[in-house]
Parts: structure tokens; C-alpha cells; sequence
């Protein structure tokens, strides 16, 4: 009979046994563990965090605040009142939407093909749905609160497309150059001496047309005319948002 | 009882030291290769503790039982179906079974022991 007690080598045996599984394990558990995320910003960018944080509160302080307003304004008020103050919201949000007509001061962009191109027979100034999308973004980063191509209110479910050398703003054609980019602005002057040295105007440029910028107190803006389709639109569960 | 725990020192000293991780991809490999150690591990305490155990069967047990773990978990990894629970349910049961038999032998070992005790005490 094999006697029970353990014998050097046995012991050995498991001993280094255990030894691989707790290196195994090391590993396994360091490997898991590997995208934990080091917090390696300085004073400055925790205090500019912190900042912009503060900011997003705030801004969302006065939308509960608006909100509770609208909302005391219905429970307090007779009928007839409050029918007003759904028109009135009903309004607001149709403003917000870009489906009224707007009169207001801004920035028309002229979209000029380049005189020069005359006496130059190969080069054609040709405008093209991607150098739309950077200017529209461009204005949006300036600050714009509404924009129109030609007739054509810019909304944010507008698509600009290319369909057989036509390009399509709202499933309806854009008309050739010359054209007109209107866009409301807070602050026209502002808006204006951005426009003066931004990008679009270098890349417009190299297609050959020109920018012809004029601030104007009264610029029409036309509403969206059209459909809204909201049926695939979900509430978002991701926190990030737009300010 | 301290050469064990040296191992267990030096095998995490180890891990620590050489500072490999292992892709996402093959952590799942990993895991059910620690499983089939671990079991292995188990499976000899118990053959100690029930006297067949061999070195031999042992150490060829060790290595086989991680390769079939490995393999039947790439083969599921390839046909799309989890195979490796296969290997996970049969390791869990036998790890269960094989603590059981330890537990009573080690219960047993230490009944003895006092029974032994006693009766040394009650002759003295």
C-alpha cells in the first residue's frame, strides 16, 4: 500500500502545479484590466473641465426654468389662456425648427463664379454638395441661426445630394451660379470678419467661385417647405449632447 | 505547507514581473486553460488523498487537459457554438466532486488524529 503522507516529490509536484495556475491567473487578470484609463490632465484642463461642465448645468438650470415656467403658466391659467400658451410654444418650437419665415439681420454670401475664368477656356467653376457641407458647417461653427441656399432653409434633417450633376437641397435642385447662401446671425459684423479669413472661402476658391460677402438688416429667410419625417426618430439614450 | 505557498508567491511574483497580457481575444483560451490546471490540480490532491495517485497520470494529465480544453474551445470559436461550456461544466462538476472527497478525507484524517490522542493521553 502507497503510504498517504507526502512524499518530497509530490509535494513538488504540486507545488509547481499551483505555481503556473497563480501565474495563469496574473496574467489573466492583468490582461483584464489592461484599459483601465489613467487620469493624466493637469490642473489646467481638470479647471477648464470643470468649467465647461458648470456651463452645460447652468444651461440646463434655465431650460428646467423655462420649462417650469411654460409648465406653471398651463396649470394656473383658464382655457382660452392656456390654448395661448400652447400657440405660443407651438410657435417657439416652429421657430426652433426652421418652419417660419424669418426677417431679421444677417449675412448674404454672393456665390459668384470667378470673372477670370473668361479667358481661361479649361477651367469651370463647379459647385459641389461636399464644398456646400464644410461652408454649412463652417457657418454653424460661427455661430449661424439660420441658413437658406437660394430658397432653401437649412434644417437639420436637410440633406444636400448629388443626383446627375445637379445638386439637391431638400430633394429639390439647386440653380446654377450665381447663387445666394443667406444666414441669420446675432452678430452680423462678427460673422462677417469670420467669413473674411475662413476656410470655405479657400476651398471655394480653388473651385473657382467667389465669395461676395454684405451684411444687410433685413434678410429673408425662407421656411422649410416640406415634410418633416419623424417616424425613425428614437429618444437617444447617450448622455453627450449638444449645447 | 510552505513549499506550496512559495510556488503560489513565486508564480504570482512572476505574473506581476514579466508584464504580459494576453489579447481580449484569447482571454476566454486563458480562462478555460487556468480551469483545466485548477481541476487537474484538484483531481491529484484527491488520487493523493485516495492512495492511486501517480506522477505520471498526473503530469500527463495536466498538460492533456489544457490542450483539450484549448482545442475544444477554438473548435466551438470556429463553428460558432460555445463548446467551451462543455469544458467549463465538466470541470466545475468534477471540481466539486473531487473537493467533496478531499473535504472527507481531510475530516477523516483529523478524526483520526484526535481519536489517536486520546487514547495516548488515556494510557498515560
Amino acid at each position: 500500500m502507497k503510504s498517504a503522507k507526502l512524499t518530497i516529490k509530490r509535494r513538488l509536484l504540486f507545488s509547481i502545479v499551483l505555481g503556473i495556475i497563480s501565474y495563469l491567473i496574473v496574467i489573466q487578470f492583468r490582461s483584464n484590466h489592461v484599459s483601465e484609463v489613467r487620469d493624466g490632465r493637469d490642473m489646467w484642463e481638470i479647471r477648464s473641465q470643470l468649467q465647461t461642465e458648470q456651463d452645460r448645468q447652468y444651461s440646463l438650470q434655465n431650460e428646467i426654468k423655462e420649462l417650469d415656467s411654460i409648465k406653471t403658466q398651463y396649470l394656473t391659467t383658464s382655457e382660452q389662456e392656456q390654448i395661448d400658451a400652447l400657440h405660443d410654444s407651438i410657435q417657439l418650437l416652429e421657430e426652433k425648427a426652421g418652419l417660419t419665415d424669418l426677417e431679421v439681420a444677417g449675412i448674404i454670401i454672393q456665390l459668384i463664379p470667378d470673372p477670370q475664368l473668361a479667358h481661361d477656356e479649361n477651367a469651370i467653376a463647379t459647385l459641389s454638395p461636399e464644398l456646400l457641407s464644410r461652408l454649412i458647417n463652417e457657418l454653424n461653427a460661427f455661430g449661424a441661426e439660420a441658413i437658406a441656399i437660394g430658397n432653401e432653409r437649412i434644417i437639420n434633417i436637410s440633406a444636400i445630394r448629388y443626383v446627375g450633376n445637379k445638386i439637391y437641397v431638400n430633394q429639390r435642385p439647386l440653380a446654377s451660379l450665381p447663387l445666394e447662401i443667406k444666414v441669420k446671425s446675432a452678430n452680423p459684423k462678427r460673422m462677417l470678419n469670420y467669413l473674411e479669413v475662413s476656410q470655405s472661402r479657400d476651398e471655394f476658391a480653388m473651385h473657382h467661385i467667389l465669395f461676395d460677402l454684405t451684411v444687410q438688416d433685413h434678410v429673408e429667410i425662407p421656411a422649410f417647405d416640406g415634410e418633416i419625417n419623424l417616424d425613425y426618430v428614437t429618444i437617444s439614450d447617450d448622455e453627450k449632447e449638444g449645447e | 505547507m510552505w513549499l506550496p505557498i512559495l510556488f503560489l508567491m513565486i508564480g504570482i511574483a512572476l505574473g506581476f514581473l514579466t508584464n504580459i497580457t494576453i489579447p481580449e481575444y484569447y482571454s476566454s483560451y486563458l480562462s478555460i486553460a487556468i480551469l483545466a490546471a485548477i481541476d487537474t490540480l484538484l483531481g491529484g490532491i484527491k488520487a493523493h488523498f485516495t492512495h492511486v495517485f501517480e506522477d505520471r497520470i498526473f503530469i500527463s494529465g495536466f498538460f492533456f487537459n489544457i490542450t483539450l480544453a484549448v482545442i475544444l474551445t477554438f473548435i466551438g470559436d470556429q463553428l460558432g457554438v460555445d463548446l467551451y461550456l462543455a469544458a467549463i461544466l465538466a470541470f466545475g462538476l468534477r471540481m466539486f466532486q473531487n473537493i467533496a472527497v478531499i473535504r472527507r478525507s481531510i475530516l477523516a484524517l483529523y478524526h483520526e488524529k484526535r481519536k489517536k490522542r486520546r487514547v495516548i493521553k488515556g494510557k498515560s
